[in-house]
């Protein structure tokens, strides 16, 4: 029975965000590395992650949350460098900064 | 058809890859950052950690170096194993979130085999007998009916992994093995240490354990053992890969992995190929050890016949053996 538990909730800026980390760590929930703990990543309104983590002992609960904590800040560093780049042409047509106002639509 | 273009996302130990290709056999970019632990071998999960805060900087320098955008990619490759389970997890957890942000497939690619396809990719060897040697990898391989098929491996540690304790224990800075190799140029008496050879099977677990407590009784020059560790490490790995080439008759024999850099064991490779009129080929340093390119090399090919792996099933196969892994594109 689980002995130890948290939940985290983290605001990300849109709910298309938390789909894709929600999907991108289901296989990890579904198999968990260990039997010590158990987690549920779920998404809720307003681009709200809520990661739930149960586990028979604080150190395994630490262990599970580093790891889960760690790749969303993965995630989260390749998704924003991605959005980033994105919303335009090639890397190797940009010149230099500021060239991200692409919005106008004249 | 139009150039397909993969980026590919490597994370089985130490190095975080990322490497972009394209189907024109084409290596645009291949970047990567090495966890270097602070002492002993390489900490699974504090490789893990390393991966998960340096893999924004990886990807971005990779997309800087091939001059590619986001929406120019039509494949995401990542390795799926074998390799240490936290490492291989923060790898695929990254591939798969890039694949559903783009919207693209995403592939999953046995480690081994990337470092076969890198080998012919780089070489232009076409149907190699290969020997390919790493830290956590020794097997002698070649394709047969629609796989790589494994004539022999290790029964227990990789000789990298030998050659790589062996250098921790002397004293010599990470990673050890270069420097074994450099000791052993100075190397003078042949000291001898056990020869395992069974079958077509190697084990080197009990040539480290007798040259560790060689080292550790301090009557022999270290150069000594270093190069009499190298000379019965290689001759195994020269016996096996020669009973597998005049067996199978292939016309190549490729070295691949890691421990393909050291000159001394690409020496003893060049004279079997020569004896058994073979082409010699040795991968290239920059792909020699683990990289990102020959994931997304590996990837292409894969995608290109057709393999998909969505991410439902998508989960990491630390122990996943070259021989499991169907090769359509050579059939």
């Amino acid at each position: 029975m689980a002995k130890a538990e948290a939940e985290v909730e983290i605001l990300l800026p849109t709910m298309e965000r938390g789909r894709i980390i929600v999907e991108a760590l289901r296989p990890e929930v579904e198999n968990p590395p260990a039997d010590r703990s158990r987690a549920e990543v779920a998404l809720k309104e307003g681009g709200r992650v809520i990661l739930h983590i149960s586990a028979t002992d604080t150190s395994a609960l630490r262990a599970a949350l580093n790891s889960y904590l760690r790749w969303i800040g993965a995630i989260t560093k390749a998704l924003d460098l991605f959005e980033g780049l994105s919303g335009g042409a090639s890397r190797g047509d940009a010149s230099g900064t500021g060239n991200l106002n692409k919005g106008g639509g004249l | 058809m139009d150039e397909v273009i993969c980026l590919g996302i490597e994370s089985t130990a130490d190095d975080l890859g990322v490497g972009i290709a394209t189907s024109e056999g084409a290596i645009l970019a291949n970047e990567k950052s090495t966890y270097t632990p602070e002492r002993g071998g390489i900490h699974p999960r504090e490789a893990a950690r390393h991966h998960s805060a340096q893999v924004g900087s990886v990807l971005d320098s990779a997309l800087a170096k091939a001059g590619v955008g986001p929406k120019e990619i039509d494949v995401i490759a990542f390795s799926q194993g074998p390799g240490m389970g936290p490492c291989l997890r923060t790898g695929a957890t990254v591939a798969r979130a890039l694949s559903i942000y783009l919207d693209v497939p995403l592939v999953g690619v046995n480690h081994a085999v990337a470092h076969i396809e890198i080998g012919r990719l780089a070489t232009g060897a076409e149907d190699p007998l290969t020997l390919f040697v790493s830290g956590g990898n020794t097997i002698v391989t070649g394709y047969e009916a629609g796989r790589y098929r494994i004539f022999g491996e290790t029964l227990d540690i990789a000789v990298g992994n030998c050659l790589d304790v062996f250098a921790r224990e002397a004293g010599f800075p990470y990673p050890g093995a270069p420097e074994v190799e450099r000791r052993a140029l100075k190397g003078e008496r042949f000291i001898p240490l056990p020869y395992v050879v069974k079958g077509m099977d190697l084990s080197f677990s009990g040539l480290l354990t007798s040259a560790l407590e060689k080292l550790r009784s301090g009557r022999y020059r270290v150069e000594d053992l270093c190069m009499s560790l190298q000379e019965v490490a290689f001759s195994m790995l020269g016996e096996v890969t020669e009973r597998a080439l005049a067996h199978t008759r292939k016309p190549e024999l490729l070295l691949t992995g890691g421990v393909a850099a050291n000159r001394r064991l690409q020496a003893v490779m060049r004279a079997i190929a020569e004896e058994h009129g073979a082409e010699s080929y040795v991968v290239p340093l920059e792909y020699a050890l683990d990289n990102g390119a020959m994931i997304a090399w590996t990837g292409l090919l894969a995608y290109l016949s057709g393999v998909r792996t969505p991410v439902e099933e998508s989960l990491i196969r630390p122990r996943w053996r070259l021989d499991e892994v169907e090769i359509p594109w050579l059939r």
